[in-house]
């Protein structure tokens, strides 16, 4: 009923019209879920609204609270922005299933731009269609202006827009470039999340390190090859 | 493709990766999480240690073998530069950033990586969890699709890696990422990548000048100009990327209707031209002609008042040939453009290929001619002629496609002439028949008088520069140069009042062995044309009497029908093109006529043999004779000195392969600018022409050394005095007499002492005097030849008297005195 009121005081605020009521029905109904969302230019905002930390408006403050007393039932998720990356998605997404990550929030342009006009594809959009499908993962279609950050609108998109990543305890903020590696000890990655008696934390940092192919290995046999 | 990232940089990137808990963060900037006020949040490392806020987050002590997430940007080279491309492909214009790639190939080849096989060993269980999602309903074709996609970017990426040079990234670089490029394996035949060609990366644009001003196109002079603002004339170019060939871009006048123009003086009018794009240090761009490769140039000296033209036409580029790109709303390119790209880009998605250029009709005549014309400069010079034979083989697509272009005279009479088995076939268009038949075609008799319109007067611009004038003329000349001759040497000139001397002409090198002439005659009025109509009747010669409109030089006329379409020049190997006052010689001692002289030329490589000009001077026939009695070679034997030749006195006219040419000047054959010639002297060693006249251009016409020993070309410019009032008063006004400098040149010549004597002329044509009385014996010769006696004395009488009255004085009176007259006060 306040949600209703909130929405109808407030018509432009995005998180008294929008946020609000959606966690308001995803509460009522987690389990009905749409794999296939969008994003339009309304939601560009999202890219850098609370960035700051300081909420811009009293209903983005009351969205954030709400968020904070949903009980997450699953373990992890992940969000990335991914964007051609074409067949080489798919070994991402196998990769962290493998590593117990439960579910994808993927976001990805639309296969039409903010024009309406078919944008050139390289395959994502099939891919991501075919695997929402199959509630693999969840394809957030952006229509946003190409200045758009499209890992910032990822980020602030998820954490205060989507309410499906609080059924999660942990999310991951991915990158389809950047895979995973829990040490010999640790097979999955919630083995890493496991409490430690004494210790709470909210965020785990991983180091990240660059791998590359076996180049200088071939370049060096065929430098001697030439002397 | 994990399982080959076996190596790792040796410490972590100092930026942590993430796992956290979605409830108390609003945002994550910089890679730190954000959460509002007031809510207190800790964040640890994999070895629970503690992490400090900031931004990034960063960890104390990273353990590289502790958990990590692996950055796996560097899978391939291929993969790096692709995403590099991708990139610049969203802002619609792609290019490669020069440093970025020389970063990466820098650590494609660093040898401090440590081997880390993490991902290597883990591949296997990703590969299973793979094949599960690919079991996945509609998954495993859209990974193909995706696949296709990657392959389709990747082909397109080599080939605009192999050409173009200019594509921002410096050689060296280029050279080593290309071959990195090649190396890597590639995942699928470019062949079904070309199915799956790529959509994207059609942008188009305007281009700003280096002053502000903007590329125009002007209707009206038909070129590029760089004008402040648009008028009815001048309307902003329109630049779209190709998207099969992103180095290129298309350049039209954004109009609906079809406003051609050139991009240099002499090149092809369309209304489209493909330009390659480079990159300039500071990120603009250039614009190189593909058949010169020279930039455009928009030198800053337009003004709102003025528009300046760009010409294509500078070695290097710098500022004034950079250009700004301003991306243009799909709104405002008119469905003329799109549709012509979209033409356009089928036909080079595929090499332009014979099959492609030849399906091309298939999808309608729409814009086919305005693709092909502006492909035409990507097809190699060699493959011109396979080109040809499968136009012009393919009766059902060949036809149609030749059909889009019309008007044009390639397309219309050149190539159906060389080829259509309806047209009577010469011996030449047989012999091309036969090459792409493998039938020999019976010779038939073709009509020795011939009619030039007005249609054809263009062709007296069209290739004189080497410039392909369209994609049939490219083709004609393709076909052209495959035609096998059946005979040795032509004779090609242009005649006007040279009625007097034609007999004696065409004598002369019957003797030396001119099998055929091709005699182009225009504004004759001393009677000749019926002395041509005679002699072409009796299989003399061949007359086209041209028809050339005001303001066309039929000279350039003649020489453009002779080598870009008439057929029957193809028959001999060689064209002597020479006017009707010279006459061509060889050496006696050495060579029985021209054809043994060739003969001995050919034992090199030659394709024009460069013969020096021996001028004699005027000789004055005896008190009472009339020089036209006499053979002017019998006449004039007073052999110039090269004091009273000047510069001139280097001017060859050469004889050559009438299928390596596509033009001609009086003195020298042009080819297209895409060929070369094999020029040789006389004497059989390379033809030089570093040494022009002061103020002139290199020019073949001019030759460095004079070797005139084993063949020449005998000149009698003034012949007598009445001769050369006679040809002063070619083409003149009635009452207009030569100036006094005229008078005072031929009077030098007259008077010169220091001659010398060549006698060649008279013991390579001994039986001149028969030969003539067997030409004069043909019906209607004598009766045409009196006639033009006839009307030479008509014109004479009142020659010689304007001179009378023309008021010259000092030595021009001698001329007067040479004249027998005597001055008349006006």
């Amino acid at each position: 009923m306040a949600r209703e009121r909130l929405a109808l005081l407030l018509p432009d605020d995005l998180w008294a019209s929008r946020a609000l009521p959606r966690l308001g029905r995803w509460l009522a109904m987690p389990d009905e879920v749409r794999h296939e969302r969008r994003c339009g230019p309304e939601l560009a905002v999202l890219a850098e609204a609370g960035a700051s930390g300081l909420p811009q408006s009293f209903a983005q403050a009351v969205n954030a609270a709400a968020r904070r007393l949903v009980a997450p039932r699953r373990q992890l998720c992940a969000v990335a922005a991914v964007r051609d990356c074409g067949p080489l998605l798919l070994e991402w997404v196998a990769h962290h299933r493998r590593l117990g990550v439960e579910h994808f929030f993927l976001y990805a342009p639309a296969a039409t731009g903010s024009d309406g006009l078919p944008r050139g594809d390289d395959g994502t959009a099939g891919l991501l269609a075919a695997l929402a499908g199959s509630g693999v993962v969840t394809w957030i279609a952006t229509a946003v202006a190409p200045e758009v950050d499209p890992s910032a609108l990822a980020h602030g998109h998820a954490l205060q827009m989507l309410a499906d990543v609080l059924d999660f305890r942990w999310l991951l903020l991915g990158a389809p470039d950047e895979f995973a590696c829990p040490d010999a000890a640790h097979p999955a990655l919630p083995a890493l999340l496991a409490p430690v008696p004494g210790r709470p934390f909210d965020v785990l940092a991983l180091p990240a390190l660059s791998f590359g192919p076996a180049g200088p290995g071939r370049g060096r046999r065929r430098r001697r090859r030439a002397w | 493709m994990t399982e080959r990232l076996d190596r790792r940089l040796p410490e972590p990137d100092g930026a942590a990766r993430l796992l956290l808990r979605p409830a108390p963060f609003l945002h994550v900037s910089d890679g730190e999480p954000v959460a509002p006020p007031g809510i207190a949040w800790s964040a640890r490392a994999p070895d629970g240690a503690p992490v400090a806020p900031g931004r990034p987050p960063r960890i104390a002590a990273p353990d590289p073998a502790g958990s990590v997430v692996a950055l796996c940007r560097r899978r391939s080279v291929e993969d790096m530069v692709l995403a590099l491309w991708r990139e610049g492909r969203e802002a619609h214009l792609p290019r490669l950033d020069r440093a970025a790639v020389a970063g990466l190939l820098e650590l494609h080849a660093a040898a401090w990586m440590v081997p880390d096989r993490r991902l290597v060993d883990a591949a296997p269980q990703t590969r299973r969890e793979l094949d599960r999602l690919l079991a996945l309903p509609g998954v495993a074709a859209a990974q193909e699709a995706a696949a296709q996609a990657l392959i389709a970017d990747l082909v397109v990426l080599r080939r605009l890696l192999r050409e173009a040079p200019r594509f921002r990234i410096p050689g060296s670089v280029e050279a080593r990422l290309l071959s990195l490029l090649l190396e890597e394996s590639a995942t699928a035949s470019p062949g079904r990548a070309a199915a799956a060609a790529p959509e994207a990366g059609a942008g188009v644009f305007r281009l700003s000048t280096c002053n502000g001003s903007l590329l125009h196109v002007d209707l009206v002079e038909g070129r590029l100009v760089a004008a402040f603002e648009a008028t009815a004339d001048h309307v902003p170019a329109l630049l779209q990327v190709v998207p099969s060939r992103p180095a290129l871009l298309l350049v039209s006048a954004g109009t609906e209707e079809p406003a051609p123009f050139v991009l240099r003086p002499g090149g092809m009018r369309a209304p489209a031209h493909l330009l390659e794009v480079g990159w300039t240090t500071d990120g603009r761009l250039t614009l190189c002609d593909l058949p010169s490769a020279r930039f455009a140039s928009a030198a800053p000296d337009s003004t709102p008042d003025h528009p300046a033209p760009v010409p294509l036409d500078r070695d290097t580029a710098a500022e004034w040939e950079s250009f700004v790109p301003a991306p243009v709303s799909d709104i405002f390119v008119p469905r003329a453009a799109r549709d012509r790209l979209e033409r356009l880009d089928a036909l080079l998605a595929t090499g332009p290929s014979n099959e492609a250029v030849l399906a091309l009709v298939d999808d309608g005549p729409a814009f086919a001619a305005d693709a092909l014309n502006a492909a035409l400069p990507l097809i190699p010079a060699a493959s011109l002629g396979e080109l040809a034979q499968a136009v012009c083989g393919d009766a059902l697509h060949g036809r149609r496609l030749l059909a889009s272009f019309p008007g044009d005279p390639w397309a219309a009479v050149a190539l159906p002439a060389l080829l259509s088995p309806a047209e009577p076939p010469a011996r030449g268009r047989g012999r091309l028949r036969e090459v792409l038949s493998g039938r020999p075609a019976a010779p038939a008799p073709r009509p020795a008088h011939r009619v030039l319109g007005a249609s054809l007067d263009l062709l007296a611009e069209a290739g004189r520069e080497g410039a392909f004038s369209s994609f049939p003329h490219a083709l004609a000349v393709g076909a052209r140069a495959l035609v096998r001759p059946g005979r040795t040497l032509c004779l090609v000139a242009t005649v006007r009042d040279e009625g007097p001397y034609l007999l004696e002409w065409l004598a002369h090198h019957r003797l030396l062995g001119v099998e055929a002439f091709f005699l182009y005659g225009h504004g004759n009025d001393d009677g000749s044309d019926a002395l041509l109509a005679a002699l072409a009747a009796a299989g003399v010669l061949v007359w086209l009497d041209d028809r050339a409109g005001p303001g066309v030089s039929p000279r350039a006329k003649a020489y453009g029908h002779a080598f870009g379409v008439l057929p029957d020049v193809l028959d001999f190997a060689w064209a002597l093109v020479i006017d009707a006052d010279e006459f061509a010689v060889v050496d006696p001692d050495r060579f029985d006529g021209l054809p043994a002289f060739l003969r001995w030329q050919e034992r090199r490589e030659v394709d024009a043999v460069a013969l020096n000009r021996l001028v004699f001077g005027s000789t004055e026939p005896a008190r009472g004779a009339d020089w036209a009695d006499t053979p002017v070679t019998r006449r004039c034997r007073r052999l110039l000195d090269a004091r009273h030749l000047g510069e001139g006195g280097r001017l060859v006219k050469t004889i050559s392969r009438p299928a390596r040419m596509v033009h001609a000047t009086a003195y020298a054959p042009v080819t297209d600018e895409r060929r070369m010639l094999a020029l040789r002297t006389a004497a059989g060693e390379p033809h030089r022409f570093h040494h022009p006249a002061p103020g002139f251009p290199p020019d073949p016409a001019f030759a460095d050394v004079l070797r005139p020993e084993a063949a020449a070309v005998c000149h009698y410019p003034q012949g007598s005095a009445e001769e050369w009032l006679l040809k002063r008063g070619r083409g003149a006004e009635p009452g207009q007499v030569p100036g006094i400098e005229d008078v005072q040149t031929f009077m030098a010549q007259h008077a010169a002492r220091d001659v010398g004597a060549d006698d060649r002329v008279l013991r390579c044509a001994p039986g001149l005097e028969e030969e003539i009385a067997r030409l004069r014996a043909l019906p209607g010769v004598a009766a045409a030849e009196a006639g033009v006696r006839a009307a030479v004395r008509a014109r004479l009488a009142r020659l010689r008297d304007e001179a009378a009255r023309a008021g010259w004085d000092g030595e021009a009176r001698g001329l007067l005195d040479l004249l027998g007259l005597a001055p008349v006060e006006a």
